[in-house]
């Protein structure tokens, strides 16, 4: 079975991941595996009538752009109420991920009390996830 | 990207970490890094060592042993702790910044005494530290 790598990205800061999108990439060719790339938007927003999934053209243009065509390249948006990482975990289960690749920011004040996204995943996902810095 | 990649182990449990081991020396290979095995131990006997010494002697054969069978360059680091479970955490952290490494990649859970490693380690690196970290699950 070929195996799973979710990629989880945040489109509106795409510069600041340019490490991690690199680094899925090289795994995904290493491994021969399939690269999932999911975006956890909010699921309302201020104007209503724009749904989570008309933000997909967006993804799948960038997905176009960004990643090389020898691998295959999978996009999911993902409209959300509760933390990123509930999203993630979820996707990471419906889709049967074998590795989460995920970057982390610098922790802030709230992520000292809260704990970031990167690490509640680490804590909580069933399958390996690799943090890169 | 990497050139120094630590690696905790547990000799005890050594033969439950395959895919863990694998991991480590697939990015090793990668990125030509070097693998440095974190394994630790405590001042009295216990069922792998006698002493320290004996412990530093069965890591740095184990080290030597994965670049033999994997041809990837390694080095071990031993901790001497006097309560593994009180003070492993704090230790780990402290070799990782000695050997200097920019990634940790570490089993989620590493059967045996040191259970209590995952929840507590593996959150607080993903957390606060400014170093990439791989768990294998």
């Amino acid at each position: 079975m070929t195996e799973k790598i979710l990629l989880p990205l945040d489109l509106t800061q795409a510069e600041a991941w340019k490490k991690v999108i690199d680094e899925s990439i090289g795994m995904a060719q290493r491994r021969e595996a399939e690269l999932h790339v999911l975006w956890v938007v909010p699921a309302l927003e201020r104007n209503l009538r724009r749904l989570p999934e008309d933000k997909k053209p967006e993804l799948e243009a960038f997905l176009k752009k960004r990643f090389p065509a020898d691998i295959v390249v999978k996009g999911h948006v993902r409209g959300s109420m509760e933390a990123p990482h509930r999203a993630i975990r979820s996707v990471a289960e419906e889709i049967g991920a074998d590795l989460i690749v995920m970057g982390a920011r610098n922790p802030r004040l709230k992520e000292h009390l809260m704990g970031s996204t990167a690490s509640q995943v680490t804590l909580y996902a069933k399958c390996s996830v690799y943090v890169v810095r | 990207m990497y050139q120094t990649i630590a690696v905790p182990v547990d000799l005890e449990h050594i033969d439950r970490l395959p895919k863990a081991l694998r991991t480590a020396v697939d990015l090793a290979e990668h990125y030509g890094a070097t693998l440095h095995y974190v394994g630790a131990t405590t001042e009295t006997p216990s069922p792998i060592a006698h002493n320290p010494a004996d412990y530093q002697q069965k890591l740095e054969a184990f080290a030597k042993e994965q670049a033999d069978q994997h041809g990837v360059a390694t080095a071990a680091k031993m901790i001497v702790s006097v309560d593994l479970t009180i003070d492993l955490d704090k230790q780990l952290r402290d070799a990782f910044e000695e050997i200097g490494a920019d990634l940790v990649v570490m089993a989620s859970h590493i059967p045996g005494v040191k259970d209590h490693l995952f929840s507590s380690n593996a959150g607080w690196i993903a957390n606060y530290s400014p170093i990439s970290v791989f768990i294998v699950r």
